[in-house]
């Protein structure tokens, strides 16, 4: 049987090639000159602002924290072939002897066994499996291979099973079966005989399918959070993490691919020569000496795909018209990858609705690009002296979307509606400042106390204290004045439509769809807004927001993900038409101040002096450096002074003075266990853990990531002594320090449970500090207090923040007043629309279209073959 | 026909038993899982006390059994016509007469699961049948036509492309799809779910392309080898020798002797079909369950978690009866009818 599979070319080739690929899994780590868990930043990014690509040196370039992708190719070659094989193993094995025994005791007295494993299939197949891999994920904590070989082997059989079950029923009684049994073979005999063997063609193939689909599934199980974790490479998980490269690198996605696709030639050729090895009766055609298609055919495609040029970016629709003058009408067509779950302003808190909101709700108070706070449905806004009574005068001939004019009570009513005890308002808590909050918000009161309106058009709030942070807050969307048809309480179990006094009221929102904004025409400011309607399209992922853009099915693309945003700012073209929006948050990682080894100062600053952020704007073009805890876009103290700097002969020191000195020459000493960093898979912040991982190698830290989804992530960093160390950072929920760091750094902040303080730091002067400035009323004075405050957090490290992230907004040259504010959204009622720049870009449309069809005509003419053409088409050669 | 339908009776309280196990177990799960719905429901930003404050008025802070009970107690009710301002009954969905059908109220969505599923199931069942399609007819198919054309350059051919069909990740064929037949060629919309019928049609192409891929494979490869089996089989040599014609053997009796295992195949995988893609569905925007299961596993919201549950257990539990019910007919050997084999052999027919 083995002489007549080794005779079998077709069989002996696929031996062939997946021996090639065992060596290259085995010898190539240790033959190769670079390591798959190490970034060299010092190679400079691709021209297109893609990470590097294919030099002599590094073949197939980089992957996005530049790691040398042969080395990491031969890595995930081990985990993904061993792990793919052994699953399957299991998952074959198991399916056959368990299909095997119910399909024999099917009919009999043993019936009950058949019906009880069908019914475990059925159940196990019925589970929820997203659910259950989460729910182990979480159970096991820390999951490795032998995790991850039980989950894919446990889950894998089910269909084999059933299969199998069927066919031995089929087997069982044909007549050679009954012959045998007649003739008093015993049912091993039997099995042995006739049931297995004609088995084994259909157990070859679910088998050799089983292979891909297992190195596949360690990839989604990993971003699941149950695979191997990173830095680890895997075939599988390379594929996912060259996703955002596909437009500009295909071959960093089509080398992994390609190893997947050789390992599944390779697996079936030998299956087809094994099952004719077994099945010797159906030997149809001799299996000659021919030319491997499959392979060539592969390596081919391979060979195009690594050689072809990316394709450029599309230009803009039409030109600029600098003669061109504001106009009213037109819709703008806009869209976004998340999907709003609701508009109601009393309950949205989300990055996501917050432009949608400034649209349909206009504020009592705003703010300038300078960074103040201004009048806006107010005319004027006056503090009493002793700095605790504001009174609000209404501009008079505001207009609700309903037609209704606004008045104090409104105001009144509306505020009353967000901090309404049954309104499971997100932020309620920031008004406590307002005389009677806690009366109010618990129940025991039936008006909020501080809050009320004298007259139609003066609205007087009265603090307990003073509060510098009290203007700001009236910005935000929860203290929008809302129609009378929105009521004065929130129903959770019954939403309302949204209707504000802002300039656009909703015509209609499809969750998961998109939305429709109508103009208001009873806007307050005159001539405002220019445009008819914003039509906004919800859950379109940023690559497909980019094809709408290019053919003017959009008109802004206001998401541009990070590889696009490299090619728009390469592609001068576009130099007029594209602006940075930064966000309002800041990121970085946070030190547990409770948990050993950062209960240790020392520690702390050893870390924080260790970790370089500055190679992380190499990993991606929507990210800069921040050495404080204040992002630069919210208004602050002056930031001419540097924070935290890069230092590693201090973290060594530092290192030293915990107790662990570390001499970097020989790797000796250091801190002796590894340290687990919390944070969440398939996102910027894995890809920073990573790097900080290898900085802190440095001054001999061993850093181990542990990726959870992000519910548990917050479940678990709020949670007192359970996380060491992990990504944190924090988003303006309106842009004034006070908001940074009294919600995470003060001692105010620390819960058993759900605690916003993730690194339990509690220190006396820092909270004297936060106090004074937040009732502190010259401005200069509160600067410097937080001055102090990022002193206070640079010197004693609970947190370390290292970056801020901004994103590119490319519009097509029609649009006209689009202008990113630096504390706003983007104000939409200054939009307009250039008729005349619009009305071209179609037909142009249409010809480029036909040019193209005609381009490939004129290549199908010059009779290169088939496959080229396909793969150069698509690839957008001419 | 009295025995046939205990039989079945038999088999549906199985699947019942099946779905109610599962569904208790996606209870306990959600139960156990670290995570706090009411701070997905506030956000990460909001302070402790609102959060605090927003799960009682959300009602998350009741014990596990007064939850569990109320889901099932509510399931399936009698209750008056459903009027959004009835408190009790607004989160229901009336079945037939005074029939409620309840799975609770999704906060994230703002809605009544039984509306979002409603408004779901008939996506993902367009969707699942497509691919389905697509899958059995290309599948079978081309192992049909590979089997036929055995050690040939087709075969070659056709098991180069099954392989490739094999290595390829769904969201790898989905953007490469979309990437040809959108964005260069513009044949396809580029994802959504059109408005009239011509454009729902054409938006159902490249998901249900991209799901059957793997399909079209997995059928090609078992429908060759189970045809080149049956071929080298005495009844196929018969028939041939009896003069039928090369494709009346290949087709009518091969085809159908191979039919086993690609019917229990593909009844199993309608069934997981149903249940909806997640990759594919977020790809193409296509308004099915599947994407709306992984957000409610994310934001741990429950209900929503446990309608789906209940749906897609229910859709995998009665493809297993369908199987049963289908395979008898396939191959009559496959029923339960025929005497056991131990005890009174016979021949074939």
């Amino acid at each position: 049987m083995l002489a007549r599979f080794l005779r079998d070319h077709s069989a002996r080739l696929g031996l062939i090639v997946l021996g090639a690929l065992v060596v290259f899994a085995l010898l190539g780590p240790l033959v190769w000159p670079f390591d798959a868990l190490t970034s060299d930043f010092t190679m400079s990014r691709d021209p297109i602002g893609a990470p590097p690509g294919s030099t002599w040196t590094h073949p197939l370039g980089t992957d996005s924290l530049f790691r040398d992708l042969v080395a990491r190719l031969a890595s995930g070659a081990r985990l993904s072939l061993g792990l793919a094989s052994a699953a399957t193993a299991i998952a074959v094995a198991l399916g056959a002897g368990l299909g095997i025994g119910a399909g024999l005791c099917e009919g009999g007295p043993l019936a009950f066994v058949d019906g009880a494993l069908m019914r475990l299939v059925d159940a196990l197949r019925a589970l929820p499996f997203l659910l259950f891999i989460t729910a182990i994920g979480a159970a096991v904590g820390r999951p490795d291979a032998g995790t991850m070989l039980l989950v894919l082997g446990l889950t894998g059989w089910t269909v084999t099973a059933r299969i199998v079950r069927d066919k031995t029923l089929q087997i069982k009684k044909r007549d050679f079966v009954l012959a045998a049994r007649a003739l008093g073979g015993g049912t091993v005999h039997v099995v042995r005989k006739h049931v297995l063997p004609n088995l084994i063609g259909t157990l070859l193939v679910v088998g050799s399918v089983s292979i891909g689909q297992m190195i596949l599934a360690e990839a989604v199980l990993s971003y699941l959070t149950l695979g191997t974790q990173p830095p680890q490479p895997s075939w599988g998980r390379m594929l996912h993490e060259a996703e955002p490269l596909m437009a500009t690198q295909l071959v960093k996605v089509a080398a992994p691919g390609f190893a997947i696709l050789l390992t599944v030639l390779a697996t079936s050729r030998i299956s087809e020569g094994l099952r004719d090895a077994f099945e010797p009766r159906d030997r149809g055609g001799v299996r000659g000496r021919r030319v491997p298609f499959d392979l060539l055919i592969a390596a081919g495609v391979l060979v195009l795909v690594a050689l072809a040029r990316p394709p450029k970016i599309a230009g803009p629709v039409g030109a600029e018209r600098a003669e061109a003058v504001p106009v009213r009408g037109g819709t703008l067509r806009l869209a976004m990858s998340v999907n709003p779950r609701t508009l109601d302003p009393a309950l949205a808190y989300d990055e996501a609705t917050a432009p949608i909101e400034a649209l349909l709700f206009a504020r009592l108070a705003t703010w300038d690009a300078e960074g103040h706070v201004v009048p806006e449905l107010a005319e004027r806004i006056d503090l009493s002296e002793d700095g605790t009574i504001y009174t609000f005068t209404l501009r008079q001939n505001v207009r609700f979307h309903d037609g209704a004019e606004l008045s104090a009570a409104d105001v009144v009513r509306s505020l009353e509606r967000t901090l309404h005890p049954k309104t499971p308002c997100p932020a309620a808590s920031h008004y406590a400042s307002i005389k009677g909050f806690e009366a109010f918000r618990g129940g025991k009161a039936k008006r909020l106390e501080g809050l009320r309106a004298s007259g139609e058009r003066t609205v007087i709030v009265e603090l307990a204290a003073r509060d510098a942070t009290f203007l700001p807050l009236m910005t935000l969307s929860f203290a929008a004045p809302v129609c009378p048809s929105m009521g004065s309480t929130v129903d959770t179990q019954a939403p309302v439509t949204p209707c504000g006094a802002g300039p656009f009221r909703l015509a209609s929102f499809e969750p998961e769809s998109g939305l429709r904004l109508v103009r208001h025409d009873g806007y307050y400011k005159p001539g405002k807004p220019y445009l008819d309607a914003i039509e906004w399209l919800a859950n379109v992922l940023p690559r497909t927001q980019r094809y709408r853009f290019e053919d003017a099915s959009i008109d802004v693309l206001r998401e541009v993900s990070s590889g696009d945003s490299a090619r728009y700012l390469a592609d001068e073209r576009w130099s007029a038409l594209r602006a940075w929006s930064t966000k309002k948050a800041t990121n970085g990682f946070f030190l547990n101040t409770e948990m050993a080894p950062f209960d240790s100062v020392a520690m702390r600053r050893a870390v924080a002096a260790a970790v370089d952020p500055s190679v992380l704007p190499r990993v991606s073009t929507d990210i800069a450096e921040n050495d404080r805890v204040l992002p630069p876009s919210v208004p602050g103290p002056d930031r001419g002074r540097r924070m935290r700097t890069h230092d590693l002969g201090r973290a060594l020191a530092e290192m030293a003075r915990a107790g662990y000195p570390f001499d970097p020459a020989t790797g000796k000493g250091g801190y002796p266990h590894a340290i687990d960093y919390i944070t969440v898979p398939d996102s910027f912040q894995q890809q920073e853990a990573e790097v900080y991982a290898q900085q802190l190698a440095k001054i001999g830290i061993r850093l181990r990531l542990r990726l959870v989804p992000f519910a548990s992530y917050l479940a678990e960093v709020s949670r007192r002594r359970t996380t060491v160390m992990g990504s944190t950072g924090w988003g303006a929920d309106f842009p004034d320090p006070s908001n940074f760091f009294e919600s995470v750094l003060s001692s105010a902040a620390i819960h058993d449970e759900g605690s916003l303080n993730v690194a339990f730091f509690s220190n006396a002067e820092l909270d004297r500090v936060l106090a004074e400035a937040h009732t502190e009323s010259s401005h200069a004075k509160r600067m410097a207090l937080y001055e102090r405050a990022e002193e206070i957090v640079r010197d004693l490290a609970p947190w370390v923040p290292a970056t801020v992230s901004r994103s590119l907004e490319v519009r097509q040259p029609y649009v006209h007043g689009y202008t990113p504010h630096p504390i706003l959204p983007v104000p939409l009622a200054d939009v307009w629309l250039d008729p005349g720049g619009r009305d071209g870009p179609t037909a142009a449309r249409g010809g480029a279209f036909q040019g193209r069809m005609l381009g490939g005509a004129a290549m199908r003419g010059a009779g290169r073959g088939v496959l080229a053409q396909a793969a150069l088409r698509a690839w957008g050669q001419p | 026909m009295r025995a046939g339908l205990v039989r079945v009776a038999s088999r549906l309280g199985w699947a019942a038993f099946v779905v109610v196990v599962v569904t208790t177990l996606s209870f306990l799960v959600l139960e156990v899982l670290p995570g706090d719905p009411a701070r997905m429901l506030v956000g990460p930003q909001a302070s402790e006390q609102d959060a605090a404050q927003a799960r009682r008025i959300y009602g998350l802070d009741r014990p596990f059994v007064e939850r569990y009970g109320r889901f099932w107690w509510r399931l399936v009710h009698v209750g008056p016509k459903v009027d959004p301002k009835d408190r009790e009954h607004r989160s229901c969905a009336s079945v037939v007469g005074g029939l409620h059908m309840d799975l609770g109220y999704s906060f994230t969505y703002r809605k009544p699961v039984v509306d979002l599923l409603a408004a779901r199931i008939p996506r993902s069942l367009e969707l699942a049948l497509a691919t389905f399609l697509i899958q059995a007819l290309l599948g079978v198919g081309l192992g049909v036509f590979a089997a036929s054309r055995r050690n040939t350059r087709w075969d070659d051919a056709t098991l180069g492309a099954t392989a490739l069909g094999m290595s390829a990740p769904v969201f790898l064929v989905g953007l490469l799809l979309q990437y040809v037949l959108a964005y260069r060629l513009r044949l396809l919309p580029y994802d959504g779910y059109g408005k009239t019928a011509a454009e729902q049609l054409r938006s159902l192409v490249l998901p249900a392309t991209t799901l059957g891929v793997l399909g079209v494979a997995l059928y090609a490869r078992l429908a060759r080898d189970e045809v080149t089996a049956a071929l080298g089989m005495d009844f196929a040599r018969t028939a041939r020798a009896k003069g039928a014609s090369r494709a009346r053997v290949l087709v009518v009796h091969a085809l159908r002797a191979a039919m086993v295992p690609i019917v229990t195949v593909a009844a199993l995988d309608l069934g997981t079909l149903i249940g909806g893609a997640i990759v594919t569905e977020k790809l193409f925007r296509w308004p099915g369950v599947g994407q709306m299961a992984v957000d409610a596993v994310l934001h741990r919201d429950g209900s929503v978690v446990l309608g789906v549950v209940l749906f897609t257990s229910t859709a995998v539990a009665l493809s297993t009866v369908l199987l049963d019910l289908v395979l008898p007919f396939v191959d009559p050997r496959l029923s339960s009818r025929t005497k056991h084999w131990k005890r009174r052999p016979r021949s074939e027919p």
